[in-house]
């Protein structure tokens, strides 16, 4: 995935936005009434200068690095993707021990003479998470809790 | 003068091995000196975070099937996509069709993914986001496709790829190979940021939009949902450089799955806060 855009350019974000509020404001053309009006009008100029931003921003000024740089940067890179992994590999343990007992215990269910927990879920349901299910953020939000809430 | 002795020396041919089928070809490290550099997260990805800790355990409850079941699904999947050839209908049991890949099936049908056996890894994640813009416009100029272009990098950060055209329609002046739109695809951190703007900005502001269609979805797990010009507009990263854009477009974003059916896709996307009409009962199908 590259992303020549962490790397800050030479144009920077406020000059292009002055480039581009400069180029809408000289569009001109025929007002919306006239007969000729065309909605999408081709003669923007705006266009041009998207095209030099997307095509043409010079290349980055890129970081010289030293060998003792590149060795730094390697080993955070190696410690982080560690860290990661074994992260991934903690959460797949924990799955695994519970997809253990699931089964262990739906087999179980299995042996049972009555079947009603199985018909159970095998009825016509269609099981969503429920709508108003909030993803946790950082911060409390900025309303405080709504004691007024009515679910429509 | 000691050169002589090379005179005669001949080029050894080296065989030329091909790698391994097994061999997983490694992106070489990129360092920071390089213009393909990615540095990789750059903040706390809330959507993943959220997936890990609540998302992961309830859908692999939901999504279990006892053996009996399981035995039924797979069957009925494999009967879809029947092999060419019957003696493939013995490939579980045949010791020297081990890791075979599977054969094309007869008719001259498409090749459907038969789901694998269940496991604490079978539950469904979602995998990658595609946005995808057509632009109508760009049959009079071409020029209008730097408006999706643009329009779709500042979304997603990630920088789309021109989608030609495949048939020629008379009608509409549209000839194959023609440029006529743009997507990009989208994994790990972006997507996980696209998701949030997504679900906390974008939906709960689009006007008379109840949810995304229930019947949504290509029968294995991946579902599409498309938003009209106007939704465009409500990105933050659009929202500020409004006027910076000639010209506002519609996109569709199709959120694909490692479920196997649509009812496991759509019940991981309403985890992740992603509305569906409330239809007629879709059946689980098993």
């Amino acid at each position: 995935m590259s992303s020549p855009f962490n790397i800050r350019p030479k144009f920077s974000t406020v000059a292009i936005r002055n480039l581009l509020a400069r180029a809408a404001k000289k569009s001109g053309g025929p007002p919306p009434g006239t007969p000729g009006y065309q909605s999408s009008n081709i003669t923007d100029t705006r266009y041009q200068v998207i095209k030099r931003i997307l095509y043409e921003t010079p290349k980055p000024e890129l970081p010289p690095m030293t060998e003792e740089d590149i060795e730094r940067h390697k080993t955070i890179e190696r410690a982080w993707k560690l860290f990661m992994r074994n992260q991934r590999e903690k959460r797949d343990a924990e799955m695994a021990a519970k997809y253990r007992m699931l089964d262990k215990a739906n087999r179980e269910l299995e042996k049972l003479p009555s079947r009603l927990f199985v018909q159970a879920q095998m009825g016509n349901k269609t099981t969503l998470f429920p709508k108003q299910m909030k993803v946790p953020t950082e911060t409390p939000p900025l309303k405080g809790w709504n004691n007024d809430f009515k679910s429509s | 003068k000691q050169f002589h002795l090379y005179k005669h020396f001949h080029t050894f041919s080296v065989a030329h091995y091909e790698p391994h089928h097994s061999h997983i070809p490694q992106k070489p490290a990129n360092l920071p000196n390089s213009l393909d550099f990615y540095p990789g997260r750059s903040s706390m990805l809330r959507m993943e975070e959220y997936h890990h800790s609540t998302l992961a355990d309830d859908l692999m409850i939901l999504t279990y099937r006892d053996p009996e079941a399981e035995q039924k699904f797979i069957d009925k999947r494999k009967k879809k996509y029947l092999p060419l050839r019957k003696s493939v209908l013995t490939m579980d049991t045949n010791p020297y069709a081990k890791n075979r890949p599977r054969p094309k099936p007869r008719g001259n049908k498409n090749v459907g993914p038969v789901p694998p056996r269940q496991s604490h890894r079978t539950a469904p994640e979602l995998v990658k986001i595609v946005v995808h813009c057509m632009m109508k416009q760009s049959l009079l100029s071409k020029q209008h496709l730097l408006s999706g272009i643009m329009a779709l990098q500042c979304i997603t950060s990630e920088r789309p790829t021109i989608v030609y055209s495949r048939t020629d329609v008379s009608r509409w002046k549209l000839r194959k190979g023609m440029p006529i739109g743009c997507k990009v695809h989208i994994q790990g951190p972006p997507m996980y940021t696209f998701l949030d703007k997504l679900t906390e900005i974008v939906l709960p502001r689009l006007r008379e939009w109840q949810g995304v269609s229930i019947s949504s979805g290509d029968q294995n797990g991946n579902i599409t949902m498309g938003f009209p010009p106007s939704a465009l507009s409500l990105f933050p990263d659009i929202e500020s450089n409004y006027d910076m854009f000639p010209m506002m477009t519609g996109f569709h974003v199709v959120f694909h799955t490692t479920a196997y059916t649509d009812y496991e896709g759509r019940a991981l996307l309403s985890g992740f806060q992603i509305p569906f009409t409330p239809g007629k009962k879709i059946n689980r199908t098993f």
